[in-house]
């Protein structure tokens, strides 16, 4: 299912129209990404919890020449399914 | 900030974004939601544009271990709820870091070194984010506080590189300490080399003073040997002389066979020594040095017995066959060097039957002492023997070598004491007896105790029996055994 599908499906099931359905998904969407820039937890009952993880930095090294990069420190947008959904897809 | 939101407060959020009730919020990301889920149902995929992808994914059996059991199980396979979040919202998420970019890392920094810089680096960016937050109101801070950013990532990357230079400069350091170490270490390895070589230097003047001792001792008993070796010579050298003299070669093969054979008991003797002398052997290395000593001073005590017994044999049967051997005997007695000998002859030459009963008496007596000095050696030896078991081992050579002197002057002295003594065992040869069959295991001192009840008369068996080799008595051989009587 891509982005359209969903739009029309969603559309489909709440009686918007598809246009004014995927303005509220981008603004629902970036109103999701500004929580999560705002470093908080998204926590959604009997979905999951969108978060930022921060990844540390590490140092890595290319197996083929052995050059060590340090590799900087990360945020990273994570979904955790809950145990609710993670049971259905089991 | 760092808040948990719920459901809800998410949709207030929304509904204040999108200009919407509450509840058409409320029922709006509910449906967002479940479509979500509905897809994921559907076809294990769902695509939603600027936040990511959420999928189904296989994950294969494999085995595990119970960690607290250590029981070895299998996790099954099953399906797996996985988003992966679209790089739009992953630029955005992690803007605050974005300015880093991987760096080389020289294999020398040490890594905690690293992680401290990192952690500089990682408080500066949180400030930084925090600026960044602050300042997204005012463009005109942000350029300043992204400049600030850049000086504060410069600063880090010059740690770094200071810190490498201070690493190098270390690393410049240490091989000379390493080499510091190396010398060290060869130094001791040197005086590790050296040490074994002093103690080998301190071990061998331990070992060579020994050495010399013995040497000493060895030397000092091969002159006692040389100088008994020239007396038995010296000694010797008249008995042949005076035999040839006389010609009386038998006699003289006759003296030289019996000394052979004292000889010969004597080293009988010596060999019950000889097994302690073993015993010796097998304790330690130091009483080992003291074999050859001990046996040099055996050696010198057995040859200067048989010299002794070679001069009281010379004596006795001169005397006993002198009957013979008189008229043949010539006037010039000049090779005769001793004078005893010098005696004899003179005696010999006058013929008379006194003198001639008291020089056999001499004779007989000097047989006597001969004996009493074999049975005193023996004594002596056996002596000897528990004295260098008794006594430490530094000191046995020169008391053995001093206690045999002694014992040979006492045996000189007891046999000039026995010399004049009477005693009436002195016979002619008158006639045979008989013949006498030699049966095994007998000697001529056994047949002589047979006939005449005393050993010591043997020397008439051979005598009568023109015995070349008196010791080579074979079985079935027949013997004369010689009447005697007294000469009286």
């Amino acid at each position: 299912m891509n982005n359209k599908e969903f739009i029309s499906k969603l559309a489909k099931n709440t009686g918007f129209s598809s246009s004014k359905t995927t303005a509220d998904v981008e603004t629902l969407v970036s109103v999701m990404i500004e929580r999560l820039k705002e470093n908080d937890q998204i926590n959604i009952s009997g979905f999951g919890v969108f978060e930022v993880k921060m990844r540390r930095e590490r140092v890595s090294v290319n197996p083929k020449t052995g050059q060590r990069m340090l590799i900087p420190p990360k945020l990273v947008p994570a979904f955790r399914p809950s145990s609710k959904l993670k049971d259905k897809f089991k | 900030m760092d808040k948990k939101l719920n459901f809800t407060e998410l949709c207030d959020f929304f509904a204040k974004v999108a200009g919407v009730s509450v509840a058409d919020a409320e029922t709006f990301v509910h449906a967002f939601f479940d479509i979500i889920v509905e897809g994921l149902e559907k076809d294990g995929i769902v695509k939603i544009n600027g936040l990511g992808t959420f999928k189904v994914v296989e994950v294969e059996s494999r085995a595990s271990v119970n960690i607290n059991t250590g029981e070895r199980f299998e996790i099954n396979g099953h399906n797996r709820l996985t988003f992966i979040p679209a790089d739009s919202l992953k630029e955005i998420i992690n803007a605050p870091f974005a300015m880093f970019e991987p760096v080389e890392v020289d294999d020398d920094i040490d890594d905690d070194e690293e992680e401290e810089e990192e952690e500089k680096e990682i408080l500066n960016e949180e400030t930084a984010t925090e600026e960044i937050a602050t300042i997204e109101e005012l463009p005109y801070i942000n350029d300043s506080a992204t400049e600030k950013e850049n000086v504060d990532e410069t600063d880090a990357a010059e740690e770094i590189v200071v810190d490498s230079v201070v690493n190098i400069e270390i690393e410049e350091e240490m091989p000379q300490d390493v080499v510091d170490e190396k010398n060290n270490n060869v130094s001791n390895v040197e005086i590790e080399e050296e040490m074994p070589f002093e103690e080998s230097e301190n071990i061998l003047p331990e070992n060579i003073p020994e050495e010399i001792i013995e040497e000493q001792t060895e030397t000092e008993e091969i002159h006692s040997e040389e100088v008994t070796i020239n007396e038995s010579a010296k000694t010797e050298e008249p008995v042949t002389d005076a035999s040839e003299n006389e010609k009386n070669e038998e006699a003289s093969a006759t003296e030289i066979s019996d000394v052979a054979k004292e000889e010969s008991k004597k080293k009988e003797i010596s060999i019950p020594e000889k097994k302690e002398e073993i015993f010796f052997y097998t304790l330690p290395r130091k009483k080992k040095q003291n074999k050859i000593p001990k046996v040099a001073i055996i050696l010198c005590m057995i040859i200067v017995c048989g010299v002794l017994a070679v001069a009281g044999l010379y004596f006795y049967d001169n005397n006993i066959f002198s009957t013979k051997s008189v008229k043949k005997q010539t006037a010039g007695v000049e090779n005769v060097k001793t004078p005893e000998v010098n005696i004899v002859s003179t005696a010999t030459d006058s013929v008379t039957a006194a003198k001639d009963s008291t020089i056999n008496i001499i004779a007989d007596t000097t047989n006597v002492a001969k004996k009493i000095d074999s049975d005193t050696q023996k004594d002596t030896i056996m002596q000897d023997t528990i004295v260098e078991k008794t006594l430490p081992k530094e000191e046995k050579p020169a008391i053995n070598t001093a206690e045999s002197f002694k014992i040979v002057e006492n045996l000189a002295s007891r046999e000039l004491s026995t010399i004049f003594v009477a005693d009436t065992t002195d016979y002619k040869i008158t006639g045979t007896i008989c013949t006498h069959k030699i049966k095994s295991e007998e000697t001529l001192i056994k047949i002589s105790l047979k006939y005449y009840g005393d050993k010591r008369l043997w020397p008439y068996i051979v005598k009568h029996n023109n015995m070349i080799r008196p010791n080579d008595l074979a079985c079935d051989m027949l013997l004369k055994i010689p009447r005697l009587t007294p000469r009286k």
